[in-house]
């Protein structure tokens, strides 16, 4: 017990310090982050209120509701703090069991600000138990779901870490995408219904209304047991990743190559931003859009517009943060090789605009398939035009507000919630007339507008690209300290 | 003109002064030996001659060319094994020579065919498939090497070279470099093995704490009756130390 304590001292030590080189709250928008999170805050007490006055009568919507977002406000923190599994892979050629490992890694994990707030907020559930029919029941239940949620979070987190899992899990949510779409085809929202006892909010439901109460409990206890299990399981396995030894032969992506200095980059950063979970949400994004081209009795050009903003949207940290997955030795040998700051800000929107095109071209296919040539070209351009906004204002983001990335990882804005609003908002800007202007006037008017629109565009691409390259060759230090 | 040249080259960390005023004069086709003790400021003057950290003061030139005032042109011209390698993880050792040529204008075929006979050459070839991150220090050590290598470099810096190879290895490099050397290209390199040193370098100066105490040719030393190890000796000096009696 001493080792562990010893050793999560030094975690604490490792992280405040880490904390403090930030130094105050204007940076990384730390104050408007506490601003919205004390929102929330005040937000999900209205709400534990309102969930405390309805469950003694049976009304138990808000409730569910509550239960379902604590969940979810577990899995997402744990699947981005690879750092602290990182540290503890550095702790194996010291003398600690299995269990002091894992029990360093339960501990470290509470030991940033956020996961107070998080066990705060879920502990807070146990409010409007209280007035339950079965109190006691109801907040052992209410304390065997937190205990589910904060496991399976850790146990899906720590499975992203291996290839094969990545592959399982992707699979998983694609085939659960397409079983809730069967079944909404199927027989409607109702489909669901039979489901609903097994799901474990409805458990705690049951425990603090149902008669049986205790079944409901006892459960939950074994959920969270198998949760807490598959928690160790996978950290066990995470901490021996058995290393892939060799790339994968030539594979479409590779074969894929253009010719010089910013090619050769270029397919350097796409292997990168492929190992970032958040493209692949891009991909389910455009299956979906294909799904419902494919589908849809009557489609709409709107809708395709919509997707392809959906799609740009979903892939923003390789563009508003490029740099985010490089590290010290990674920029050191951009330093060393003769480019400019502005060939290597290219290469990275080069690598981009692959990413985004692999998602985009199925949709624009379609969409041509679907609503004709001319949508399909309304398509395309709206799409470059975006993909120039968004590369405009991401080169600006990625040489001012730099962020370490993990591999198999989803991105966090880290608290820069203003610029990436804005730059949401800027970068599906042509999207959005595009949409009007579909809406408004015939397909041949708005065409030739939308061209104006990439003109635009490609202006404010090339000079965000070129003043921006000078920038980050001035920048390239600080950029270095803030990924170390 | 001397093919790599300083002058009052400077740098501070804060108060720290890494590197006071270097002055080095090294000619075309030589092969310089840079030594001193860890923190004695040989890493930084090799970054500040790459390109990779700005001087506080002075002035660095290669082949003529101010690494300040032209650092693109400079670094067209130079191949670097740095301190930290400066490699990809997400890339594999054969990726990473791939992606090198173009960037120096090497043409896809051409890249290919050094890059192989580089491999061959480093006993690499068999291992060009592997990750970066999952090669050995020393599989990564001669993938940076082969990187700083593949476009034929006027000059080249290299920074700890044999530190972390195999002894084969390590005789194929030494080979290479004196083959570089006889073929006109000027080697900077830093060591902590001496006796490599010795056979290899032509001069050598030993810098402790940023300041150069000794800059000589290795010819001189030899004649002198001494060795490079007892020169590094007796210019880095050893506080007392303490016995560890409770040890063994």
């Amino acid at each position: 017990m001493d080792r562990v304590i010893t050793i999560s001292r030094c975690q604490w030590q490792a992280f405040w310090r880490r904390f403090k080189r930030v130094g105050h709250l204007n940076a990384g928008n730390q104050g408007i982050l506490l601003i919205f999170s004390i929102l929330i805050l005040v937000r999900y007490l209205q709400t534990l209120r309102t969930a405390a006055h309805d469950l003694p009568q049976g009304k138990t919507r808000v409730f569910e509701s509550l239960l379902i977002a604590i969940l979810f406000v577990w899995l997402f923190p744990l699947t981005t703090s690879t750092r602290n599994r990182l540290a503890i892979r550095k702790l194996l050629h010291l003398p600690l069991s299995l269990k002091e490992l894992f029990a360093i890694r339960l501990i470290t994990l509470l030991i940033p600000p956020y996961a107070w707030i998080v066990v705060a907020g879920s502990l807070a559930i146990c409010y409007p138990l209280v007035a339950a029919q079965n109190p006691i029941a109801g907040v052992i239940a209410a304390l065997l779901f937190i205990a589910f949620s904060g496991f399976t979070g850790l146990t899906i987190a720590q499975l992203l870490s291996l290839s094969a899992w990545r592959r399982l899990l992707f699979a998983a949510l694609v085939l659960s995408g397409l079983m809730i779409f069967y079944l909404v085809q199927e027989s409607g929202i109702e489909g669901w219904s039979s489901l609903l006892p097994y799901l474990p909010a409805t458990m705690v439901k049951q425990a603090a209304l149902g008669p049986r109460a205790w079944v409901a409990v006892g459960e939950l206890a074994l959920l969270a047991m198998a949760a807490f299990f598959a928690a160790l399981w996978s950290f066990k396995q995470s901490l021996h990743v058995a290393p892939k030894g060799r790339s994968q032969k030539l594979t479409i992506f590779s074969a894929l190559r253009i010719p010089g200095p910013a090619g050769a980059l270029a397919a350097k950063d796409f292997r990168c931003f492929r190992r970032l979970l958040d493209p692949y949400l891009g991909v389910l994004a455009a299956a979906v859009g294909c799904l419902y081209l494919v589908t849809a009795e009557v489609a709409s050009p709107g809708f395709l517009l919509i997707f392809l903003m959906g799609v740009l949207v979903l892939n923003l940290a390789t563009a508003f943060n490029s740099f985010g997955l490089d590290n010290r030795a990674s920029m050191d040998r951009l330093k060393l090789m003769p480019l400019t700051g502005t060939d290597v800000l290219f290469s990275k929107n080069l690598a981009f605009m692959m990413i985004v095109g692999f998602q985009i071209g199925p949709l624009i296919l379609l969409g041509s398939w679907r609503l004709g040539p001319l949508v399909g070209g309304v398509g395309i351009i709206a799409a470059a035009s975006m993909t120039a906004m968004y590369l405009a204002w991401g080169n600006w983001m990625s040489v001012n507000y730099p962020v370490k990335m993990q591999f198999y990882q989803f991105s966090s804005s880290h608290g820069q919630v203003i610029e990436v609003l804005t730059g949401i908002i800027f970068g599906s800007f042509p999207g959005m007339i595009a949409i009007y202007l579909l809406h408004t006037s015939g397909i041949k008017t708005a065409a030739w507008k939308i061209g104006l629109l990439l003109l635009c565009s490609g202006v404010i691409y090339l000079v965000s690209v070129r003043y921006l390259g000078g920038r980050f060759a001035q920048r390239v230090d600080r950029i270095v300290n803030a990924l170390s | 003109m001397f093919e790599i040249e300083t002058r009052n080259l400077t740098r501070n960390f804060g108060r720290l002064v890494a590197v006071n005023g270097l002055n080095l004069q090294i000619r075309k086709g030589a092969i310089f030996g840079f030594l001193g003790p860890n923190g004695a400021g040989k890493s930084t003057t090799v970054k500040m001659l790459t390109g990779l950290l700005q001087p506080t003061a002075g002035e660095a030139l290669i082949s003529g060319v101010s690494i300040l005032d032209s650092p693109l042109e400079v670094k067209k011209k130079i191949g670097v094994l740095p301190e930290d390698l400066a490699l990809f993880d997400s890339l594999t050792i054969w990726e990473h020579l791939l992606m090198c040529g173009p960037i120096y204008g090497l043409k896809r075929t051409e890249t290919e065919s050094r890059a192989m006979q580089l491999l061959k050459y480093l006993d690499l070839r068999d291992s060009r498939n592997v990750y970066v991150d999952q090669a050995s220090s020393g599989m990564r050590k001669k993938c940076s090497l082969a990187m700083a290598l593949l476009h034929n470099p006027a000059v080249l810096f290299l920074d700890e070279p044999f530190e972390g190879i195999d002894p084969v290895s390590s005789r194929n490099i030494k080979d290479l470099l004196l083959l570089l050397a006889s073929r006109g290209a000027t080697i900077f390199l830093t060591s902590h093995i001496l006796e490599v040193v010795e056979r290899l370098v032509e001069s050598f100066a030993i810098i402790v704490d940023g300041e150069i105490v000794c800059s000589q040719t290795v010819e001189e030393t030899l004649s002198a009756g001494q060795t490079i190890e007892e020169l590094f000796l007796k210019h880095v000096r050893r506080d007392e130390v303490e016995q560890l009696e409770w040890i063994g």
